[in-house]
């Protein structure tokens, strides 16, 4: 009797684990494969050391610095043939994770992305963060913007220009703002707190 | 998704139906282990029975393993448990009360109610003693404050002090343990001079060790939180729609959610820090600082599946980075708006709308025209009276307070 109980008790606690280390295992292969966690990759884009924002490009151009770094076009081909950075390579974005271009990258240590527009360019970076790849640089602002107002003719009002920025006074659209600034901060989700006692011991 | 109530899975207030479904349970286990006999539990003090300790380790070490597995497995959020905090002088004398009682009663609290429930007693004296105890600290606790409260040294736990990882402690007690239920055997055989027979005929402990054992090192071998979870996006995915436009939803879709209010189908997420909120925002959005966007409370915002949400930024960058983070997490419904506030500003009050065909055609005509009442729209102010209610998720924090009572 006490034989069978006992048997009985292993085998449960045999299956309970067999169950747990399955599903560990399953969901290893069943999820992608990144090499940081999401919050890693939070911490990554909270970095502000990965903007090259167009004084740094500038002064990278003047010292003839730019040579070294691997500059990325990730623009389509159509628009690298119709003009780009001196130096700069094409890799399209719907192609930044083929297994060719990631063999392009991999080993490069300094490399800038700059694309059509400044999200895409950023949004590549965090896709390669995902792979592994570490201090990949994006070049603030579009493009067109980077052309026009850095490497052609160059302001120093722009030194720290990046394409988020507000450029209107937004107000001055929404009539009555003040109003709906206060309106909209009530409507954060409402925070119904509980307080729970916590007793323990056995 | 644990644990389970002040994640919100379970109402608090079924706190005490629980209570009684776990205390019947725990109960049921004692009265099994034999822990209503109170020779059982002095046997620990004279050498003869170590059924206590084997059953309140095993018990411990079987939980810790639990606990770290399916905290690595996501299925706990660790964080959340809460920590006894230590009181130094408290833990002392209350150690050195327990002990006492214990190998004088032969009881401990827990045990005594079981004893005293099936009739022993002894178990009813003790039962009835912890009571008038329970009373005279109630009544002197003025006094005994100081003690009771002095010297908190917070929430401290023995790997720390010791300088080791969670981990390696972890496998370490596992070793500790059954070590110690080796040995204690061993004294247990001794002093009650068991035959030999006995003691060849016990069943094997080998495969609850080896589970033991082996959790133990694959927690030992795993990173302390896993980098990757089976429900996230594949980054190939993610890549595509991106480079599709999918993630884009334009501004004349905001605005025309905007002004239809009631009817919000649109949850608006302003990605951008606090200060820009406050000075401005699109009506009805609600604020989620793209550095907060991990935050436990938001999950339900972001899986309700009756409502898209849009994430805005000044321009998109902000927002585009806030989707990939969260289009990352698995969640589905998740738009950008194309270009930002600036793009939005741009396309409904600033350009003016000059059809690429040279001929307009019907709907190019409906463009112009919606833009033209969106502008009116906006600029009379229209649109704070119809937001009355976008839907917002109610979000039930539970704040877990100091007990005042515990030890077992």
């Amino acid at each position: 009797m006490k034989d069978t109980q006992y048997k009985l008790l292993n085998t449960g606690a045999f299956l309970f684990a067999g169950i747990v280390f399955l599903v560990m295992i399953f969901q290893y292969f069943v999820g992608p494969k990144y090499k940081v966690s999401s919050a890693e990759m939070l911490e990554q884009v909270e970095n502000q050391q990965r903007w090259v924002m167009p004084a740094d490009l500038l002064s990278l151009v003047e010292s003839n610095r730019l040579q070294d770094y691997l500059l990325v076009d990730l623009r389509n081909e159509e628009e690298y043939n119709r003009g780009t950075m001196p130096g700069a390579v094409n890799i399209s974005f719907d192609k930044l994770l083929d297994s060719e271009s990631l063999k392009q990258l991999r080993g490069r240590k300094d490399i800038i992305l700059f694309s059509g527009t400044e999200s895409q360019a950023s949004l590549a970076s965090l896709l390669l963060a995902g792979k592994g790849f570490k201090n990949v640089l994006v070049m603030a602002n579009d493009f067109s913007f980077i052309k026009e107002s850095v490497l052609e003719k160059y302001k120093s009002s722009n030194a720290f220009t990046h394409s988020e920025k507000a450029q209107y006074d937004y107000p001055r659209f929404f009539k009555t703002s003040p109003i709906e600034a206060k309106q909209s901060n009530a409507s954060k989700p409402k925070i119904i707190e509980t307080k729970m006692i916590v007793s323990g011991g056995c | 998704m644990g644990p389970l109530i002040p994640q919100g899975f379970i109402n608090p207030d079924l706190n005490l139906f629980f209570a009684f479904v776990i205390g019947l349970g725990f109960g049921s286990v004692l009265e099994q282990a034999g822990f209503s006999s109170s020779r059982k539990l002095a046997g620990l003090f004279y050498g003869y029975d170590f059924i206590v300790l084997r059953v309140f380790f095993t018990a411990a070490i079987t939980a810790m393993t639990g606990l770290l597995l399916f905290s690595y497995l996501g299925w706990i959020d660790y964080s959340m448990l809460y920590v006894n905090p230590t009181y130094f002088w408290s833990a002392i004398v209350g150690g050195v009360i327990m002990g006492l009682g214990f190998i004088m009663g032969g009881f401990c609290p827990g045990t005594s109610v079981v004893g005293a429930v099936i009739g022993k007693i002894d178990a009813l004296f003790f039962f009835f003693g912890m009571f008038i105890g329970i009373f005279l600290f109630g009544h002197f606790y003025d006094s005994f404050e100081s003690i009771y409260l002095g010297h908190n040294l917070g929430n401290i736990f023995v790997f720390d002090s010791l300088g080791m990882s969670r981990e390696w402690f972890a496998f370490m007690l596992i070793l500790v343990a059954l070590i110690a239920f080796l040995i204690t055997q061993r004294i247990e055989d001794i002093v009650n001079d068991t035959p030999a027979t006995v003691r060849q005929s016990r069943p094997s402990h080998f495969f609850p060790s080896f589970i033991l054992i082996f959790s133990g090192l694959l927690l030992l071998l795993l990173p302390s939180q896993p980098r990757n979870s089976w429900y996230e996006t594949d980054a190939k995915t993610i890549l595509s729609e991106v480079a599709n436009k999918n993630h884009y939803t334009d501004a004349d879709e905001i605005a025309f959610s905007i002004m239809q209010g009631k009817n919000y189908t649109v949850l608006l997420v302003d990605v951008r820090d606090p200060e820009s909120f406050q000075r401005f925002t699109l009506p009805g959005a609600i604020n989620i600082p793209l550095n907060d966007i991990f935050d436990y409370n938001w999950e339900s915002i972001f899986d309700n599946h009756n409502q898209k949400v849009v994430l805005f930024s000044h321009s998109e960058t902000q927002a585009s980075e806030a989707w990939l983070l969260l289009r990352r997490k698995g969640y589905k419904e998740m738009k950008v708006l194309e270009g930002g506030l600036n793009n939005f500003m741009n396309t409904i009050f600033i350009e003016e709308f000059i059809p690429e065909r040279k001929r307009p055609d019907c709907i190019d005509m409906h463009t112009a025209r919606f833009r033209t009442e969106a502008k009116e729209y906006f600029t009379t102010g229209k649109a704070i009276k119809k937001i009355e209610s976008p839907q917002i998720p109610v979000i039930k924090i539970v704040e877990i307070e100091k007990p005042i009572s515990g030890g077992c």
